[in-house]
């Protein structure tokens, strides 16, 4: 062996040796990395997961199918099939139309029926599982009223069979009946039903979702510059699946910065447990320094030992992770399932870019952080590398060069935000601001303490504010993971309570009415000319105060489609929610040549009030003015609304959606019953009430949030195991301290308090600095990253006592993780620890 | 924090007197032997000692002999694995870590080799230390504290930290530190060993003239022969015993 391998060996050794006698410090330091890579693991998977379904979803019951005709956000008219094959010949095409419904054995849960015609399904060859079995189905569903097949999953989960019959939960008590399940284990949730049925029931009449067509090249190229023309767009199934539907972005974006937020905090974790490791020992290679090793062997050491470290940290981790994920997978799954997908998907796959990633994330955080105290300790002067003084004066220095780096990385976050339309540099943006928030917080809890020492007069207070200053160079990178784990509790949690409170504040707004009545079939009421009998008889019934019209279409022009939402506001209803008075928006509505447009429509279009606005109307092209713009959540493509009359003499339909009924107050549960009457009567209205949807609406919300709910949960975690460390290192260095103040007399209660003070102080120190880094997250979030990515502004409310949970999370957390670490000060013989030194 | 008295570093109101009454140490049977130190014979075996209030002790013996050892019991700072520690004629053996604490802080003060200064509290701060834990009246505090300074020829540091001292500077505070509660016993731990000649002699004066006299017992372990000629008994060590020195004889 040369001199050199003998030295490093025993580098070697001493590294191994300080985390056998320490090892709550490896455990620490393992759990640290270990927690970090896991949290981006387990969302990751989540959001990947989720494209995958989407993804299987879309190519359901696709068979050989190469393109569809679709409508982004609306829904087809079925006499386009009828051109389709007549006009271009194309007799490979198959219809489909999808919706969700209720089940009354399963309120809770939506699940999609898929209408299909089995003859064309065949000849697309599509839907061939549903029929291998056996003809039967095949004829049955066509010809047997309320036939439907079901999926095996469907049929474990509710626990049914053929020959069942399956109650809507909404309707006039209307069934379904089994007539044969389709077999496979992928674990899609769906009904299958004939065209007709399906539409039926989903109240589509005449419409379809999509047409699946097989075409050649040259059709396809016909097809699409026709199509065009009227608004539908031609898509290869292949671009339809990997690409996100409208629908499903915000929840993907949601996910999306979830997982960026996730990498963030895990990173920060995995950076200040390893470089605690680090920096602890930096006397310890000051002294191989001093002994004659070389810088490059100190290095060597730690770099090595941390591979090892990051090795076994990150391996846990991905294991974990993937736990963790295939818990939040299946929660994710049923959200998007019960809210976006016609069909949900048990998918859960592991994909091994993911996993490499979060391993690079593991190392190279660990590494990252591992490389610069070490350095540190490599470059200093021998013996100066081991004075305490030395340390915190060169630590003193760096504060200054530290707030500074922090303002300019503010600085030119703040620019980013507020020039940028481009989400992802958005993120970019908010990741800038954290980090430099960040950066501040070690020296803005020293700043703070120091003032704190020298405010207060009482000494053990002074002491215990001095100590925790002191202790900053060290316990630093702990802090700021601490800062950074609480500011993602509160802002995240502030941000899901805003968009909260949005929506329910908007809901409020649109649905104005206390009883909403539809017509089953809107197309036969409009032809049967009894619309106005019917109104004046919702009129009529007592405690009827008023009557709301609406009717929504589909607005196709050149640059994307949009929803047009015609109406007859009540008088005494809230819609729209805008900024104007209302009676003042309700005056402009009614002139023939205004509407109002939703405010994402405003962004997209970038148009806004007092422009004139050109629509495609079958008469031709009208121009309209801009009267005002509202507030709309229900699609980010944006929304027109017309008055209803004008609408129809521009369009010609007839058509109504919604009645929105108005009561006197406290009459709301008699005008129901009486409306429900009057439904089972005619037969063709189904009742509902605003303040059920309104439940369900905010229902489904919470749902989608739950996971964002669980990082909350992880980040309170990382916060915890981020105070350990902090105070982990404060209690190391203190120890010769504590021996101290005993000889010196104090009692044992006295010690446990001075160093309760101290944890109290460091976690409320961090935590009273994550307030305002919580807050300014959530408004990023909810003001500049909605804004850019739907066009959507939000009431931004600070909920005092959520973000006051915050503090108490990182106070309580100190005093918790000080618990052990000050006690176990206390078990040691103040000689015994005096002699170490 | 409603427990007032046990809960704040100003300790007990009651603890009022600054001066303390002189007392004796005593050792009896004392052995030590440390835990984690396997078949290695015991520090210290059968030692009896008896230190009457006033005394003047040196504590003499090679490196590892167990003189801190020893002091540490005298101290309070451990406990011996036998015999007894009496401290006024009283047992330590049955006290719990509270009340040695308030022996500690009432009847000893303790001056270490390396310092120990509390290093995130100034000069003027370490002395109060002790003089708050025993419930000085802020003002008295505050008095007792500028005439331990200006003894010590300290007065232009009494803001600066720890680190900004010399270590001679250091040790003379932490011998004010150590005298500031007036204890009956003082004791230091090889006080000069960090120190070169002329610091040291220094150290030793400031340490007689406050240590010792008006019945204030004075234990130090050394190195020094000059200490052993100054002191009224010299004890040495060695393997486990102690062997009286003619007092202020020759060491061999
Ligand atoms: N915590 C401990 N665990 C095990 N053995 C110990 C411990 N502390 C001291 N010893 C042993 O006890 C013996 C006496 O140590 P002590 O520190 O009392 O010696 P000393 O006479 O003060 O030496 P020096 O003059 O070098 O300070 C030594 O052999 C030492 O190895
Ligand atoms: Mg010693």
């Amino acid at each position: 062996m040369t001199a050199a391998a003998v030295n490093r060996s025993l580098l070697l050794l001493a590294g191994l040796r300080f985390y056998l006698r320490h090892p709550g410090q490896l455990g620490l330091t393992v759990a640290g990395i270990a927690l970090g890579v896991a949290t981006v693991v387990a969302i990751d998977l989540a959001a990947y997961s989720s494209g995958q379904a989407f993804e299987a979803s879309t190519r359901l019951f696709r068979g050989q199918a190469t393109h569809e005709i679709s409508r982004p956000g609306d829904s087809l008219p079925d006499d386009l099939l009828a051109r389709v094959r007549r006009d271009y010949g194309i007799a490979m095409s198959a219809p489909t139309v999808e919706g969700r419904l209720r089940l009354a054995v399963e309120p809770r849960r939506s699940i999609s029926l898929i209408g299909i015609d089995p003859l064309s399904a065949a000849r697309v060859g599509g839907a061939t599982a549903a029929f291998a079995p056996g003809a039967s189905n095949f004829a049955g569903l066509m010809t047997q009223p309320g036939a439907v097949l079901i999926s095996a999953a469907v049929a474990q989960e509710l626990g049914v069979e053929t020959g069942d019959e399956l109650k809507l939960l909404d309707g006039g008590g209307e069934s379904l009946s089994i007539i044969g399940q389709v077999p496979g284990e992928s674990g899609e949730r769906y009904l299958l039903a004939d065209i007709a049925t399906a539409q039926e029931i989903l109240q589509r009449t005449g419409q379809l979702t999509r047409i699946d067509l097989r075409l050649t090249a040259d059709q396809a190229g016909l097809l699409t510059s026709q199509l065009r023309q009227e608004g539908l767009q031609l898509r290869p199934v292949a671009a339809t699946l990997g690409q996100v539907d409208a629908m499903t972005r915000s929840f993907r974006i949601n996910l999306q910065a979830l997982s960026l937020l996730a990498l963030l905090v895990g990173a920060f974790l995995v950076f200040s447990t390893v470089s605690f490791s680090v920096v602890r020992r930096r006397e310890m290679f000051g002294l191989f320094r001093s002994l004659g090793a070389r810088r490059r062997e100190v290095l060597q050491l730690v770099l090595t030992e941390i591979v090892v470290l990051a090795a076994a940290g990150v391996a846990l981790g991905l294991l974990g992770g993937i736990v963790l994920g295939s818990g939040l997978v299946s929660l994710v799954l049923r959200t998007i399932g019960d809210l976006y997908l016609s069909t949900s998907v048990d998918y859960f796959g592991v994909s091994l870019p993911l996993l490499l990633k979060a391993a690079l994330i593991g190392f190279g955080a660990s590494l990252g952080a591992a490389a610069w105290p070490a350095i540190e300790a490599a470059r200093a002067p021998p013996r100066r590398a081991m004075l305490r003084a030395y340390l915190e004066r060169q630590g003193r220095q760096a504060a200054g060069s530290r707030l500074l780096l922090s303002v300019a990385l503010a600085c030119a976050a703040a620019v980013l935000l507020l020039f940028t339309r481009e989400l992802r540099l958005a993120f970019v943006g908010i990741f800038m601001v954290l980090i430099a928030a960040a950066v501040a917080a070690p020296p803005l809890v020293q700043f703070s303490m120091r003032g704190l020492a020298a405010a207060s007069t009482w000494l053990p207070l002074s002491y215990a504010a001095r100590s925790v200053a002191a202790n900053l160079s060290r316990t630093g990178p702990a802090v700021a993971a601490l800062m950074i784990a609480v500011a993602t509790f509160s802002g995240v949690g502030l941000m899901i309570g805003s968009f909260r409170l949005s929506v329910d504040e908007w809901l409020s707004y649109s649905l104005d009415a206390d009883v909403l009545v539809r017509p089953t079939d809107s197309r036969a009421l409009a032809a049967s000319g009894e619309e106005a009998d019917l109104l004046a008889e919702l009129r009529r019934l007592p405690g009827v105060m008023d009557l709301s019209l609406s009717r929504r279409r589909a607005l196709p022009d050149g640059q994307g489609i949009a929803t047009l939402l015609a109406v007859q506001p009540a008088v005494q209803g809230r819609w729209p929610q805008s900024e104007q008075p209302r009676a003042r928006v309700l005056a402009s509505l009614a002139r023939p040549d205004q509407v109002l447009v939703s405010e994402p429509f405003a962004r997209k279009r970038d148009v806004a009030e007092g422009d004139a606005l050109s629509l495609l109307t079958p008469a031709g092209e009208r121009e309209f003015s801009i009267a005002a713009t509202f507030v709309d959540y229900s699609t980010d493509l944006g929304l027109v609304a017309m008055e209803l009359g004008r609408y129809r003499q521009l369009f010609g339909d007839q058509q109504l959606d919604t009645i929105g009924v108005f009561t006197a107050t406290g009459q709301t549960a008699t005008v129901l019953a009486q409306v429900e009457d009057l439904a089972d009567r005619r037969g063709d209205l189904r009742v509902t009430t605003s303040a059920f949807l309104r439940q369900l609406s905010l229902l489904v919300f919470d749902r989608t949030f739950t996971i964002t709910q669980v990082l909350r949960l992880i980040a309170g975690l990382v916060a915890v195991i981020a105070v350990i460390n902090a105070l982990q290192a404060q209690r190391l260095d203190s120890r010769r301290e504590i021996a101290t103040l005993r000889a010196l007399g104090f009692s044992p209660g006295q010690v446990l308090r001075l160093g309760e003070m101290q944890s109290l102080l460091l976690g409320t120190g961090a935590g009273v600095l994550a307030v305002p880094v919580g807050i300014l997250m959530a408004w990023l979030l909810i003001v500049v990253v909605n804004r850019i990515a739907f066009g959507w502004s939000m009431v931004f409310v600070i909920d005092w006592w959520l973000v006051s949970q915050g503090v108490l999370l990182a106070a309580v957390a100190g005093l918790l993780a000080g618990w052990l670490p000050n006690r176990r000060s206390l078990r040691e013989s103040p000689a015994v620890a005096l002699r170490a030194d | 924090m409603s427990r007032a008295p046990e809960s704040t570093v100003v300790g007990r109101p009651d603890a009022r007197r600054l001066s303390a009454s002189p007392i004796s140490l005593s050792l009896r049977q004392v052995g030590m032997r440390y835990p984690a130190a396997g078949d290695v014979p015991a520090v210290l075996r059968d030692i009896n000692l008896e230190i009457p209030a006033g005394d003047y002790l040196v504590i003499v013996g090679r490196s590892g002999s167990g003189k801190s050892t020893l002091l540490n019991l005298l101290g309070c700072l451990d406990q011996p694995s036998q015999g007894e520690v009496l401290v006024g004629g009283q047992s330590t053996r049955a006290m719990t870590e509270t009340e040695l604490a308030a022996v500690r802080r009432r009847d000893i003060g303790f001056v270490f080799q390396s310092f120990n200064l509390i290093p995130t509290l100034t000069v003027r701060e370490n002395l109060l230390v002790p003089l708050q834990l025993n419930g000085a009246e802020s003002e008295a505090a505050a008095e007792r504290v500028f005439s331990l300074l200006a003894a010590a020829d300290l007065k232009d540091r009494e803001a600066r930290f720890p680190e900004e001292l010399s270590g001679g500077e250091q040790q003379r505070v932490a011998i004010m530190r150590a005298i500031a509660h007036e204890p009956a016993v003082l004791i230091a731990d090889e006080p000069t060993g960090n120190l070169d000649l002329p610091t040291a002699r220094l150290i030793l004066e400031l340490l007689e003239s406050f240590g010792h006299g008006q019945g204030r017992t004075l234990i130090m372990a050394t190195h020094s022969r000059e200490v052993m000629g100054r002191a009224q008994r010299v004890l040495q060590i060695s393997e486990g015993r102690l062997l009286e020195v003619t007092a202020a004889g020759p060491v061999p």
